[in-house]
Parts: structure tokens; C-alpha cells; sequence
């Protein structure tokens, strides 16, 4: 399942750059995240034009996803992130294994986050999120505000989170 | 880089500020306990406004976002009468979108794109029109520095940042003369960046990295570089001394930090040399009234001295209209007369009558630069210092 493949989920390009992480690796520390988005960011915006821009937002596009997936704790297994580029965006999918209720909840969460009118939803969320932010609230915000394209691709035993982010 | 600059959070209570920095991305509200009791703790001693430095906090987590929203929530409810201002760059780019959302949501909140007001003039330096006036400065000018950059430390394969790069062009010059093992370019302007680049791309040249950046808060490393430029630009900020910091910041020690800057009232010409003198004059208020200092040249060497630099040097770069081709030199002073009567008058409501007599200036320089019996001036003061090894 691909939550509306038309708008959302470009054709996968080649990977620029692929990554197995052990999600046993990846729960040793919350610090994982943004080293990973970090060193991954740097090495997809490396020749580009302006890459300390870019390098910022991939990383902080890319931490937050990554942060998204250490919560929902996945099941033993790798998580794959790979990073291809088209004309107009950059392409991040980050496979992540997973049972039925994984599955159930992250198609929850990407529905929430990818509704009609998000920026919209995000605002009306602010004040009840600032009591109790839901587990999608950091997914939400990319698109609402960042403008990033969001979408969920579904397998067997896996699901794929692909980021769509403008390359300016 | 950047970065690799670790979180830290201070008070500067004289200022009322806290100073944010670095990359926050607590894993929950625990993790962000430390923080929100320096911010607590600020907002219980100020009154008034407290601002919250953000320029350089490169990275922030939803979760961050979220606490500091708290915060901000909980701040309206115990301190009423407190307003807190947000202090962004544009240069951070997911800062103006989520502060911006912070200011519409809470009544005790504004925020400040400190580089928009840091760089007062910038609507009317940045804009394509000034692309040929820059291209013909940087070819008369370069004509001298060719050479002078040598005596002031530039040798090859040094790593090299060009800050306040413009267009791009004086980049390009120095690798092609130098071949720098490594050079980066940095510049606020959007359109100029675009122009740096394409021109690059043009040349075949994919070595240069150019960087949107704020010359006070840049993201590049401590202690990175060789050679550090910037050139005809401290003039142009009304506080170039934070600008020198920054400059001296990403210096190897050892390294040299290389300024231009011009003392637009020395601009000279004869005949007519009344007409042009007063235009100069006028053109520095008008500049002045706006944040620059065009006269900032020969306060170079103390500024460099004051700020510690060792082994000072310091010349003139004295274009003339006998070591420059006419053509060449006027056209830059007429492109100056465009954008002194056009853009800047407008921007500082000039009336039509100074704006004629700022014409007639421009065009008596003219007229002295291609006379058979004329002579003119157009002074850039160079100054270089070495950043102390220790």
C-alpha cells in the first residue's frame, strides 16, 4: 500500500547511498538518530550547490524520521535507508521491519500525517500537542511546514518510509 | 563544521539573553530538563524582554520544538508582563518557518530575523543589477591584486574562504591563479550565490564550494582556513568589528585574514573636481544613513590591531586613470551613478534635486576619466593581519 503514490511517491531513483543499521544498533542510543542523519546528509548534499544548506535540512528532515522509527520500536532485523536523487528532489526510503501491529500503526500514523490539508492540521493540533505530542506530531511537521512529501510503501514483513525533499 | 559544534546554552544576564547553540534534539522532556531550567531561570531574573538567541542552533528536533513551545506557554502564564523575543537567521532554514509559527501562536512572542535587520541595506546590494558593476570592479581591481595577495600570504594550495564572496568571480580568479587545495565562498545574497554558481558551471570549475551564510554567524569551522577575504564588504555593515571576529573565528592561527575597503570621500577627479568631491561626500551620508561606512578603508589597520592580529600590513590599491583602461573606469563609476541616484536615493528618499547633482557628480568624474587632460582616482585600501599562533 502507498499512500496516494500519485502525488507522494516518486519512482525510486538509484541510491546515491544505501545503509544497513541493526535496529539493535540503533536502540543502543537516542544518539544513533542524528548521527546517522548527519553523516548521511552530509554524504548526499556533498556535491551539490550550497551543501552546509542542504546538509541541514536532509539531516533534519532525515533525524526526525529516524527518531520517528526508534520510537515505534520495530521488530529484530536492519533497517535499510537509501538515498537516490531525481531532477527535482532528493529521495529517501528507509525500510524498516515489521510486524502486523507495526504495520497497523505506522499506515495510522502516515494517514494522520498526510491528510488533505496539513499545515492546517498541524496548527490546529499545536495547543493539545503542547500537552501530549502524538507519537506522528514530528511527521506531521515535515510536511506541514517543510513542505516535504511523505509517503508508505508496504511489503512483506517490511514498510518503507520515502521522503520526497526539493533540492532547494 | 558547524555541525561539530556541541549544544550549549548560556545566560548573558546584562543582556537579558539567553544564547542557544549547536544541534538540541532531547528524547523527550526529561532529556530537555537541563534547558528549560536555564530558561526558567532566565525568565525568573529579567523583566521586561528576554531574548532567546537562536542564530546559531543549527539543528533542533520536533521534540525541541515542542519543549521550547512549552516554555514559551508556561512563561505567558507565570510571567505575564515578560515578552520574549526570538532571535533567527535565515541562514538556519527550518528556523523562520517554525518560529514563525511560534509567533502567530503565542501574544507574549516576536521573532527577529536578526540577519534581514543585521544587513539594512541588502535590498539594494543584492540585486542583479549590480552584477556588471561587480564583474568590471573585480577585473580592474585584480589587475593589482594579483600580485598583492601574494605579498599579503596567499600561496598555492592553501585552503581558502572568500566571505561576503558576491557574484563569485574574485573566487574563481584566485583558483585559477592559485589552485587552493580548498575554497569556499560565501555570500547572503540568494541571487548572487545562483550567479556564482552558474558562472562556475560556465567555466568547467565544480571545485569551489559556495555557501548562503551570515557573515557574523558562519557555518564553517574554527581554525579552517589559510586565507581569509573579504573584500569591499566590512564597509557595507554597520558593525563590521563582529564581522572581523568571525573572519579571525574560522583563521588557522598562523593564517591571515585579508580586507579591501574603499574611502569613497578620496575618490578623486580633475577638471570639475568641486562637482565630484560633493557627490562623494554626499554619497557617503547617504550610504551612512543606511548602515555602511564607505569611508571604512583606512580604519582597517586599527581594527585589525585592536582585535589582536599580529604582522599588520596595510597599502592602497590606487586605480587610476593611468593604470586603468578608460572604458573600464568609467564604466564602473557609471554603473555607481545608477546605483547611487536609482536604488539608494530611492531607499533613503533623496530629493530630485540632490539626485541631479549626484548625476552631474558621477558624470563630471566621467568626463575626467576620458579626457585627454583629465585624471582620476578610485582609491581601495588593503589590509591583511596573521592570526596569533597561539
Amino acid at each position: 500500500m502507498t499512500t496516494d503514490p500519485a502525488l507522494h511517491s516518486p519512482a525510486a531513483p538509484s541510491p546515491i547511498v544505501k545503509l544497513n543499521i541493526s535496529v539493535r544498533g540503533l536502540y543502543d542510543s537516542w544518539t544513533h538518530c542524528q548521527n546517522l542523519a548527519d553523516y548521511i546528509a552530509r554524504f548526499a548534499a556533498s556535491d551539490r550547490f550550497d551543501p552546509e544548506q542542504l546538509t541541514t535540512r536532509l539531516s533534519t528532515y532525515l533525524n526526525e524520521v529516524l527518531e520517528f522509527v526508534f520510537r515505534a520500536r520495530p521488530a529484530e532485523g536492519d533497517i535499510v535507508v537509501a538515498v537516490g536523487r531525481t531532477p527535482e528532489h532528493i529521495v529517501v526510503e528507509l525500510a524498516v521491519p515489521t510486524d502486523a501491529a507495526l504495520a497497523e500503526r505506522l499506515r495510522g500514523d502516515l494517514a494522520r500525517a498526510t491528510g488533505p490539508d496539513p499545515r492546517a492540521q498541524y496548527a490546529a493540533d499545536f495547543h493539545a500537542m503542547l500537552a501530549s505530542p502524538p507519537a506522528d506530531a514530528g511527521l506531521l511537521e515535515l510536511v506541514a511546514l517543510h513542505g516535504i512529501g511523505l509517503a508508505l510503501r508496504e511489503g512483506p514483513a517490511v514498510s518503507t518510509l520515502v521522503l520526497s525533499v526539493p533540492h532547494e | 563544521m558547524e555541525s561539530e559544534l556541541p549544544f550549549s546554552i548560556r545566560f548573558q544576564e546584562n543582556d537579558q539573553e539567553v544564547i542557544l547553540q549547536g544541534a538540541l534534539r532531547p528524547a523527550g522532556p526529561e532529556d530537555f530538563a537541563a534547558v528549560r531550567a536555564r530558561l526558567d531561570h532566565a525568565a525568573d531574573a529579567v523583566r521586561g524582554v528576554l531574548y532567546l538567541n537562536f542564530k546559531r542552533l543549527r539543528y533542533l528536533n520536533h521534540t525541541g520544538f515542542v519543549e521550547l513551545a512549552r516554555f514559551i506557554a508556561d512563561c505567558q502564564r507565570r510571567h505575564p508582563a515578560l515578552r520574549l523575543k526570538l532571535v533567527i537567521s535565515s541562514v538556519v532554514p527550518w528556523a523562520p518557518l517554525r518560529f514563525g509559527l511560534l509567533g502567530g501562536q503565542f501574544s507574549n512572542t516576536i521573532v527577529e530575523q536578526y540577519d534581514k535587520a543585521f544587513y539594512p541595506g541588502q535590498g539594494v546590494t543584492e540585486t542583479d543589477q549590480l552584477v556588471p558593476v561587480l564583474r568590471t570592479q573585480t577585473n580592474i581591481v585584480w589587475a593589482h591584486e594579483r600580485e598583492l595577495l601574494r605579498r599579503h600570504g596567499l600561496a598555492r594550495g592553501m585552503r581558502v574562504a572568500d566571505i561576503c564572496c558576491g557574484i563569485g568571480d574574485f573566487a574563481v580568479l584566485v583558483y585559477k591563479e592559485f589552485a587552493p587545495e580548498y575554497i569556499v565562498g560565501v555570500d547572503h545574497s540568494r541571487p548572487f550565490l545562483q550567479y556564482a554558481q552558474q558562472m562556475a558551471r560556465e567555466f568547467g570549475i565544480t571545485d569551489i564550494e559556495y555557501q548562503y551564510g551570515d557573515a557574523t554567524h558562519l557555518f564553517l569551522p574554527s581554525n579552517g582556513f589559510d586565507f581569509v577575504t573579504s573584500r569591499l564588504a566590512l564597509q557595507i555593515f554597520n558593525d563590521p568589528a563582529s564581522i572581523l571576529r568571525e573572519l579571525m573565528r574560522v583563521c588557522k592561527p598562523g593564517g591571515r585574514v585579508y580586507l579591501t575597503n574603499e574611502m569613497t570621500a578620496h575618490n578623486y577627479a580633475y577638471p570639475r573636481h568641486e562637482s565630484v568631491a560633493w557627490t562623494y561626500e554626499q554619497a557617503v551620508k547617504i550610504a551612512q544613513s543606511l548602515g555602511m561606512d564607505m569611508n571604512f578603508g583606512p580604519k582597517m589597520f586599527s581594527l585589525l590591531t585592536d582585535m589582536g592580529f599580529e604582522d599588520v600590513r596595510m597599502e592602497q590599491i590606487p586605480i587610476t586613470t593611468h593604470n586603468t583602461p578608460a572604458d573600464d573606469f568609467a564604466r564602473v563609476i557609471e554603473s555607481w551613478e545608477g546605483y547611487v541616484t536609482g536604488e539608494l536615493s530611492a531607499a533613503t528618499g533623496q530629493p530630485p534635486e540632490v539626485i541631479e547633482r549626484l548625476r552631474t557628480g558621477f558624470r563630471d568624474h566621467v568626463y575626467a576619466i576620458r579626457s585627454r587632460r583629465g585624471f582620476a582616482m578610485w582609491p581601495i585600501y588593503v589590509a591583511s593581519g596573521r592570526k596569533p599562533a597561539r
